[in-house]
């Protein structure tokens, strides 16, 4: 399709400059960062992933950067919830109170809404998929990771086998289960579990089991280790997922 | 995702309607969102998925401020540009406020398509894949949206010059 020239590369006058300029500069605040990363229960997060590698190296980084946040978290669990449930006290300017109750409820009816349905899923439409809100708040960090870019190593870690390594068995197990290969996941676990006897990602690839097994017909064995998993960590981010895949 | 994302969902947001003072709540309200259906999201269309979700979050602000409108009518009426000096044309802070103004005073659907082409360089191709229309339409869009903007920043500079010239 031939496409005009930006307005901005022949502007008619000055202020119309002054205008496009003003829009297309438009920056989010210094603590906008901050407190996205604080509301997504990402902040103090330390990963070994450089910003500038994340930045270069595109989605499939970023994918990996994802598990390699959601084990921060895992590790960060106990912190995360309470700042969560701190959130659910804080005024108004700092990180969200109730992000997805907010965005669930943002109406597709208006013109603007309904003429940008997504390319692949709807986004922020269906507050079904939205679980209740304290657990949403505390599932974000793990099912959000992927979003982290900046980091730095831990040093208590570097002792232990590579956590990239890790990262990318479970990578292999998320990318089969969204390609709707429960038996791939199953299999890509069972080798995260023989490679990683002391995994620190454990309580993820736990996760990532009882989704598979849901997927793969066997729901009633998904079932019983969601429930014992959420015995044993009724309050992890990871809760709301866990109910999802087994359907409790 | 944060980090490569901020500024363009920020501005996203703002351009298309979300009040500055929220801004800040919208973006993280967005980046929850998409982290929420995160296993529907493929790994490049992250940005296209971000990108509606912010245009609904500015839909949903845009609402709500007319809401606020209504109610409050008076405090509409006192909406009265102030006169633009030409020391201040370059003004980031008053060229923001114009520009609002301006963007305000246009249609949804053309201010959308405007602020994509325009202010964030989407191609027309991307333009109709993210709004689902088809390309057609998104070209005559456009040429509207072009021809409203520059008839209402021209209304505006010469409102201006001639406040300056009285």
């Amino acid at each position: 399709m031939n496409e005009p020239t930006r307005m901005v590369h022949s502007p008619e006058s000055e202020l119309e400059r002054a205008l496009l300029d003003a829009g297309r500069s438009y920056t989010a605040s210094g603590s906008t960062r901050a407190k996205t990363l604080l509301a997504l229960g990402l902040t103090a997060v330390t990963t070994s992933a450089a910003p500038s590698a994340a930045a270069a190296a595109g989605s499939s980084l970023s994918k990996a950067t994802l598990t390699k946040v959601a084990a921060t978290v895992l590790v960060m669990g106990a912190v995360a919830v309470p700042v969560w449930r701190y959130l659910d006290h804080t005024p108004s300017g700092t990180p969200v109170t109730h992000p997805v109750a907010s965005a669930a409820a943002v109406s597709p009816t208006s013109p603007a809404v309904t003429e940008q349905t997504p390319v692949e899923a709807v986004p922020a439409e269906t507050p079904a998929v939205a679980p209740p809100r304290v657990e949403v708040a505390e599932a974000q960090p793990a099912a959000n990771a992927r979003s982290v870019s900046t980091a730095r190593t831990d040093p208590k870690a570097s002792a232990a086998p590579p956590l990239t390594a890790e990262l990318a068995a479970l990578d292999s197990a998320r990318t089969s289960l969204s390609h709707s290969d429960p038996a791939g996941a199953l299999t890509a676990l069972d080798s995260y579990a023989r490679n990683f006897p002391r995994g620190r990602l454990k309580m993820e690839a736990e996760v990532l089991r009882i989704g598979a097994l849901a997927k793969s017909g066997q729901t009633e064995v998904a079932r019983k280790r969601a429930e014992a998993f959420l015995r044993l960590h009724p309050d992890s981010v990871l809760a709301s997922r866990v109910r999802s895949y087994a359907g409790l | 995702m944060v980090d490569r994302y901020l500024d363009f969902v920020a501005r996203v947001l703002r351009n298309a309607g979300t009040p500055e003072a929220e801004v800040d709540d919208d973006v993280q309200r967005t980046f929850i969102a998409v982290a929420n259906r995160l296993d529907d999201v493929r790994p490049d269309a992250e940005k296209s998925f971000l990108l509606q979700t912010a245009l609904r979050m500015a839909a949903h602000a845009r609402r709500t401020l007319a809401r606020r409108r209504e109610v409050h009518d008076s405090d509409a009426q006192l909406r009265i540009p102030t006169p633009l000096q030409p020391e201040q044309m370059l003004d980031q802070k008053r060229s923001r406020e114009l520009l609002d103004e301006v963007l305000e005073q246009m249609s949804v659907e053309l201010r959308t398509v405007f602020v994509l082409y325009e202010l964030e360089e989407l191609s027309m191709t991307e333009i109709a894949t993210t709004l689902r229309i088809p390309q057609g339409t998104v070209a005559s869009r456009l040429r509207r949206a072009r021809a409203d903007f520059r008839d209402r920043v021209r209304a505006l500079s010469g409102a201006t010059h001639a406040e300056v010239g009285s």
